[in-house]
């Protein structure tokens, strides 16, 4: 059954394309059994606050792509993130030994005029302007809520531009008002390069594999090398060279198949690249299952079982200390989608117990629709049964979540969450590097991270004790899920 | 070196920005309502326009988090598409009322975004019901509509209009307008030396942000027997209105010294308008001046050996640029090569801000004077000048500079956690040459 179409200039946004939600409370094998027999809806809040958008997420895939430059259609203030894009991006530049320069993005910086008259003119200069300043390959441009109000043909112009640069212009649908799911903006970029950027193989290496990631620190050389393997790391910090050839590759792997799901599920049925579909590779059984798949793709089972072999035995003796140091330790995770699955499964590899998790939303399936990679199927048979809620950053609900549960540790990525476990006096770890708790070893580092983490709460105890929360104390009192509306 | 003041012109499409020294008119509301302590903002806007302004304002400002109603705790309408249909005041109706009823706060303040000014929203109609139940006022500032700078006087004027009542004035009480919170980098630490010094000179001081009461000091803003604006251009608008309405006078303090020289004529001058005993001004810059000359003496070898009389260039918000300018130019005897002004001041306060950063200067040498906000053209005019001292933002900090020492002081500075750190006042001069030295000093 043909699941993406390359063929619209606009993905289709999570809630239709994968049936995504926002909001649910319960646990998590029965998350997992009312998204198959599709009893599960969404339900509303009556009240929210601010969360991400979708011009974030397709921004931060293709901003970080080398030869190829941005222009984000918008006012000014949707360019905000073009600083923390810029961090990004000079900290991965420094890490490679690359000469340091700003991100290549522009703002067309929408004003009152261009509302009333149209952008259309100050998105053309923007678009030449970035080819005379950049002298890119491929020309991105994003879309933004006043743009698509007023109208602006974005995708007609990018295909004006085309033709006067000669280089491809290429639109990214990624209005913040479209979806409600903000990883809706992954896909829309995915769609632009698979539509626009990949070609067709012309030559297959058998050793090349693609993942799909954010910007991690290079594990993948080390493990895959080890089984004659060669990690070819995506999108970011790619050339537009590289993303054409995608196709070659192999196979695809992800670390995390909330963020790259579309990719891969297109490069497998577009272009013939098979896309490893497993659990995410965290925790032993994930990471065994994950490894085991990769070797069946790509002809490499016995190199597969002796890399198992050895990394566990490797890690066998202070996994086993750290499990007896862990014992019991009740830690709370909160996460995008499949990571939080991926955190669950690390802390109870652990021997940790899980009082709590709370991933940002839930995508009923996958892009591949395929059973194995369900990777909240998983953690639930492998580990059992987890309390488990969906919240797209709503911290008013984890306040009060958090607060009832007072876990020994709140692990959670996004930095806007992570504080409200230190104000609460909780000890807390937000990891940046999606590849820390990763394989074998990333559990490790996990148990590692965990026992220094709560070793001293000087800090979250002190701020707890002199911050007054922002919430009243009705509120605290409340069902934490209670503004969570029932399912239409 | 050339010594006019004149600004090159590049006539590129002069409004694309790569990356932007500061935000939208939303950006600019919403972080004047976070330093307005005890004030939650509620955004009426798409769901990702507070998140934006996490990374472009609070990050941005000197690695700040946003504090309690900011960030993810911010309440927000979170407009999707059947609202850009239908309408988003049903939406922000019930946002309202359930923040009224979680969120414990002083003061409410509604910012609405793009798309309920593109979509016609009477949002101040929907504000006004909530009226008797808490304080609660409107800032329209559709994104679109201006920037940071814009953002912050609009937070101002939907105070004015809607919050402030006259009171009677308090002898010896001023307001401190025009420093904008987030975009002046040391904003926090600018206000409560300010605060601090006047104070010692016999004076009362409403910094209005980050007050602990916020809505108090707000509220007390009618009160002032004069109002303090620290720019050449921002807030005066604000000033402008609160004559009008409240018959306050108020008066352009372009920018906020540094050193004591110029915190010192600043004493005085605004000793002048208080009509403050002499002797009170006289004892606060004895003690002071004493101690920063005495400091001098300490740096003093440093800045003599390592970067005497150094060529510098400064890149920041006009205020910042001007008070860092004098301060190098007058008290350490360094050389103004340029100045890249780049707040985007209205046309109308160019020429004073031109003249503020090229008279009054002991250096012979005066800066040429560039107005620009956009980062690659800013590196073009870098690249035609040979600097020994760059302070910039962090945005300049790897270009190509020679062996330029830097050190950034404005927005967007992401390689420095500012919170208490300042370069005003007498001690400020001080911290300033702390900072520099320190990117030179060893290398043991």
């Amino acid at each position: 059954m043909p699941t993406i179409n390359l063929n619209t200039a606009e993905v289709p946004i999570r809630e239709s394309r994968l049936g995504s939600v926002t909001g649910y409370k319960g646990s998590a094998g029965e998350l997992c059994r009312r998204s198959r027999d599709g009893s599960l809806k969404e339900r509303e809040r009556s009240f929210t606050q601010c969360a991400t958008c979708a011009s974030i997420t397709a921004i931060c895939q293709v901003a970080m792509i080398r030869d190829a430059a941005v222009v984000n259609h918008a006012p000014l203030g949707c360019a905000g993130d073009f600083g923390n894009f810029n961090f990004i991006n000079r900290a991965g530049q420094a890490k490679r030994g690359w000469r340091l320069a700003n991100a290549k993005l522009l703002n067309s910086n929408l004003d009152e005029q261009d509302i009333v008259f149209g952008g259309g003119g100050k998105l053309k200069d923007a678009v030449r302007e970035a080819k005379t300043r950049f002298a890119p390959k491929v020309i991105f441009v994003t879309t933004s809520c006043a743009s698509g109000i007023i109208g602006d043909d974005v995708a007609g112009i990018c295909e004006e531009m085309t033709e006067e640069l000669g280089i491809p212009v290429v639109s990214i649908s990624c209005e913040g008002f479209r979806s409600q799911i903000w990883a809706t903006g992954f896909d829309a970029a995915y769609h632009a390069i698979l539509r626009r950027v990949m070609k067709p193989a012309a030559t297959r290496r058998p050793d090349l594999i693609n993942v799909i990631n954010f910007w991690g620190e290079d594990i993948f050389t080390d493990l895959f090398g080890r089984l004659g393997l060669t990690p070819n790391y995506v999108v970011p910090f790619t050339t537009i060279g590289q993303l054409e050839r995608l196709s070659e590759a192999a196979a695809t792997v992800q670390v995390c198949s909330t963020l790259g799901t579309y990719l891969a599920a297109g490069l497998e049925e577009h272009f013939g690249v098979p896309e490893v579909k497993a659990p995410s590779p965290y925790g032993i059984a994930g990471t065994d299952a994950w490894f085991r798949e990769l070797g069946r793709v790509t002809g490499k089972e016995a190199e597969v079982e002796v890399l198992i072999a050895e990394e566990k035995e490797r890690i066998a003796p202070e996994l086993a200390e750290l499990r007896e140091r862990l014992a019991g330790v009740r830690g709370f995770v909160s996460a995008g989608a499949v990571h939080g699955h991926s955190l669950i499964a690390i802390l109870r590899e652990l021997g940790m117990e899980v009082p709590g998790a709370c991933v940002w939303h839930h995508d009923k399936r996958l892009d591949h629709g395929d059973p194995r990679g369900d990777s909240l199927q998983h953690v639930v048979t492998e580990y059992g049964e987890v309390p488990f809620s969906v919240c797209n950053k709503q911290s008013f609900e984890l306040v009060n979540l958090l607060n009832r549960l007072r876990p020994d540790i709140f692990i959670v990525r996004h930095n806007g969450m992570a504080v409200w476990g230190a104000k609460l006096g909780i000890p807390t770890f937000l990891m940046g590097d999606e590849h820390f708790g990763l394989g074998y070893e990333g559990l490790l580092n996990y148990g590692r991270k965990i026992l220094d983490t709560i070793t001293n709460p000087a800090f979250v105890r002190n701020l707890a004790r002199h911050t007054r929360l922002p919430y009243t104390e009705w509120w605290l009192s409340q069902e934490p899920f209670a503004f969570l509306g029932e399912g239409a | 070196m050339t010594a006019t003041a004149t600004a090159e012109v590049i006539d590129l499409y002069p409004e694309v920005a790569e990356a932007p020294r500061y935000s939208c008119a939303l950006g600019g509301a919403y972080v004047a309502a976070l330093a307005a302590y005890g004030t939650a903002p509620i955004l009426h806007s798409g769901a990702g326009c507070g998140i934006g302004q996490q990374f472009g304002q609070n990050y941005a400002g000197g690695q700040n988090a946003a504090g309690n109603y900011g960030n993810t705790s911010t309440p927000c309408s979170c407009l999707v598409e059947e609202h850009v249909v239908f309408g988003g005041e049903e939406k922000l109706r019930s946002l309202i009322d359930s923040t009224l009823k979680i969120v414990k706060a002083d003061l409410y303040a509604v910012i609405s975004g793009c798309i309920p000014s593109l979509i016609g929203d009477d949002v101040d109609a929907v504000v006004k019901e909530f009226r008797d139940k808490a304080s609660i006022i409107h800032v329209k500032t559709a994104g679109f509509l201006g920037n940071s700078y814009t953002g912050y006087e609009h937070f101002l004027d939907a105070v004015i209009e809607q919050l402030l009542e006259p009171l009677p004035k308090e002898k010896k009480l001023v307001n401190i307008l025009g420093l904008v919170p987030s975009q002046h980098l040391h904003w926090k630490g600018s206000l409560r030396v300010i605060k601090s010094l006047l104070e010692r000179a016999g004076v009362k001081v409403n910094i209005v942000f980050s007050e602990k009461d916020g809505l108090g000091a707000l509220k007390r803003i009618p009160a002032a027997e004069l109002n303090l604006v620290f720019s050449p251009w921002v807030g005066i608008k604000a000033a402008e209105k609160l004559k009008e309405k409240f018959d306050t006078p108020f008066e352009v303090i372009p920018f906020v010294p540094v050193g004591p020289r110029d915190t010192t004529s600043f004493l005085y001058q605004v000793g002048k308008l208080l009509n403050l005993p002499k002797k009170n001004i006289d004892r606060v810059v004895k003690e002071e001046e004493w101690w920063a000359y005495r400091s001098a003496e300490y740096f003093g070898d440093i800045l003599v050996i390592g970067l005497p009389h150094a060529f510098f260039g400064v890149i920041a918000d006009s205020g910042t640029a001007i008070g860092l300018t004098r301060y190098g130019s007058n008290e350490l005897g360094w050389l103004p090569e340029l100045v890249i002004v780049s707040d985007n001041p209205p046309e109308e306060s160019r020429d004073e801000i031109r003249r503020l950063l090229t008279e009054g200067l002991a250096s012979v040498v005066k800066p040429k004077v560039f107005f620009e906000t956009d980062s690659h053209k800013i590196k073009l005019i870098l690249q035609k000048h040979s600097l020994q001292l760059l302070l910039g933002s962090s945005l300049e900090k790897f270009l190509p500079k020679g062996e330029a020492v830097f050190l950034s002081v404005s927005f967007p500075s992401y390689d420095r956690l500012i919170i208490d750190r300042t370069y005003a006042g007498y001690r400020g001069g001080v911290a300033l040459m702390e900072d520099v030295a320190s990117q030179y000093a060893g290398p043991l």
